[in-house]
């Protein structure tokens, strides 16, 4: 069940070009971007399969896979790709666009960003309770004691209080300038 | 202008104090002036570029002009943060038209150029090996230890000048250096998997565990980092892994600033080695005094050798003269005598070894 979208596929691959510097008609389909990906057992498709997807044109299944939002922007394809393409310059370029379009982003991993964001934009710098969030999250399960609370609250590590830093407000107007601009252009 | 200024970033602020504090007491140990950039911001890490492309360059650039207030290059040790900044400093560079875009969303404009350099670069370039080895005076050769760049020290080339995406050296030279043992191995940089803010738990166990597993078959008894975020994926996680696994995985995993600051004579304390959750205490301090009782042996060696030497060398002279007490003249005889007369040399090694 190929669809062939020949138009659609010129126009994506001008974006790809202008985006990221990337020719998707570069791609020869080696796999050697699949073979060196550590990432790919969990994917729906592997990063061959998605350069091909896109050489077609089949933009929306892109968007709509889990490949896009499970890479881990490790730069491996990238840098074993015999066709010099930036697969890895691809697959961030495509979170973004699924972020704009509100494709298919997994609950947990946009709202850390959300809150990640929020919190730098508050206070400028990540303040250490984000950290342990960003730790619990990634680790999937609660923090306890011989985990955390050994290695880093009894070893002074944390900063009860956040503090604004010197910069902060400026960064809170750059994240809402961006994000302006991202609507208004998407 | 032309100082070199100092990026730490919120990891380095916070949980890998330690590898701040021994970055800068190493810089300081080699000589290189640097100063902290003023009022720094945090660099939005990966959430900023899976979010939006200029949030991500706006936040990056903001640190670059205010780096550019007091210096022309930046040294940012946590390669995520590096990675971020330089990829900015590269399309600003490049494209005048996307200053100008990323001027649009900062309070003030971004007009320089800073050079942003990774950690291994600067300690290779601004002070040098050579400069290193002088300063060693901790024996660390009984410290085993494979260096691990994961994903972006090394990747891409085009950022980081290493000559060979695959086997990046840098890190390697350091250690050497420093006068730790350096094991081959092939692992140095494959993904971890927590390269992302929130990766799946069961990406980075599996890659982790890969790599101490490599570890420990290359023969190393410790992992060296140069990123906050392999440091806790290894370190603070090996129980995690472990429980994961049934595994019993107890590897130290140090900072390269770490071996380098042990090396220069800095003590444990100095270098916050307890803040690691595998502590590496009793590892260094086995490797220090088995150091300690290999150049003994060592010199011991040396001594008998040269014992053996002085011998042997007397036992020739003596034989020489025997000889040319018994055959007045050699040199129009032609051959050598030692090869021509066998039964003579044998005779003599047992001389040789009786005397
Ligand atoms: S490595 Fe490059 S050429 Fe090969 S399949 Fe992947 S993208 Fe295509
Ligand atoms: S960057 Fe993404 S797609 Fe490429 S190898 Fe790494 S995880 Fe796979
Ligand atoms: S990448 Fe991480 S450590 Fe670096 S500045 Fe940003 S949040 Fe902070
Ligand atoms: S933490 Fe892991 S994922 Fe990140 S840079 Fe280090 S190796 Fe890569």
């Amino acid at each position: 069940m190929i669809r062939y979208d020949s138009e659609g596929a010129a126009q994506l691959r001008d974006r790809m070009l202008s985006r990221v510097k990337a020719d998707v008609a570069a791609c020869y389909q080696c796999g050697n971007c699949s073979a060196g990906c550590p990432a790919a057992f969990t994917f729906d498709y592997a990063p061959n399969q998605i350069m091909r997807m896109l050489q077609v044109g089949m933009l929306d299944e892109v968007l709509a896979s889990s490949a896009v939002q499970l890479c881990v922007q490790c730069l491996t394809c990238t840098s074993r790709c015999p066709r010099n393409i930036d697969i890895a310059g691809i697959f961030e370029d495509l979170k973004t666009v699924a972020v704009a379009k509100d494709v298919r982003v997994p609950e947990d991993a946009a709202t850390f960003n959300r809150v990640f964001l929020e919190n730098v934009a508050k206070y400028g710098r990540l303040t250490e309770a984000m950290m342990l969030l960003r730790y619990n999250l990634m680790s999937k399960h609660p923090l306890n004691d011989a985990e955390l609370g050994i290695p880093m609250l009894t070893k002074g590590k944390v900063e009860v209080l956040p503090k604004k830093a010197a910069g902060a407000d400026e960064v809170g107007r750059i994240y809402r300038k961006s994000l302006e601009k991202a609507r208004w252009e998407g | 202008m032309g100082r070199l200024t100092y990026y730490p970033g919120c990891s380095l602020r916070h949980s890998a104090a330690e590898f701040d504090i021994s970055t800068r007491l190493v810089l300081h140990k080699l000589g290189v002036d640097f100063v902290e950039v003023p009022d720094w911001t945090c660099c939005g890490s990966s959430p900023a570029h899976m979010t939006d492309h200029l949030l991500a360059q706006g936040l990056a650039a903001r640190n670059l002009r205010q780096a550019a207030t007091v210096g022309d290059e930046m040294v940012a040790p946590c390669p995520s943060c590096y990675q971020r900044q330089k990829d900015a400093e590269l399309e600003i560079e490049e494209d005048p038209g996307f200053r100008q875009t990323v001027n649009e969303v900062l309070d003030l404009p971004y007009e320089g150029s800073v050079r942003v350099l990774t950690l291994p670069e600067v300690l290779l370039e601004k002070s040098g090996v050579e400069a290193i080895r002088r300063r060693v005076t901790t024996d660390l050769v009984k410290l085993r230890v494979v260096p691990y760049y994961g994903c972006l020290l090394g990747r891409p080339s085009s950022l980081t000048g290493e000559a060979d995406e695959e086997q990046p050296t840098s890190m390697d030279r350091l250690l050497e250096a420093a006068g730790a043992t350096v094991q081959r191995w092939n692992y140095k940089t494959e993904c971890c998997g927590a390269s992302v803010g929130m990766p799946k738990a069961e990406i980075h166990r599996r890659l982790s565990r890969k790599v101490l597993d490599q570890a420990l078959e290359a023969g190393a008894d410790a992992v060296a980092v140069a990123c906050p975020l392999c440091h806790q994926n290894l370190d603070l996680r090996q129980v995690q892994i472990n429980a994961a696994f049934g595994s019993s995985y107890s590897v130290p995993i140090l900072y390269v600033t770490q071996v380098l600051g042990l090396a220069f004579g800095y003590s444990d304390e100095e270098m916050l080695l307890h803040k690691h959750a595998v502590d590496p205490r009793p590892l260094v301090a086995k490797a220090i005094k088995e150091a300690v009782a290999f150049r003994e042996e060592e010199a011991r060696l040396a001594s008998e050798h040269e014992a053996r030497q002085k011998m042997k060398e007397a036992a020739k002279q003596d034989r020489a003269r025997r000889r040319a007490g018994r055959v007045p003249s050699t040199e129009e005889g032609g051959a050598a005598p030692e090869e021509a007369v066998p039964a003579t040399s044998a005779h003599d090694r047992e001389e040789e070894a009786a005397g």
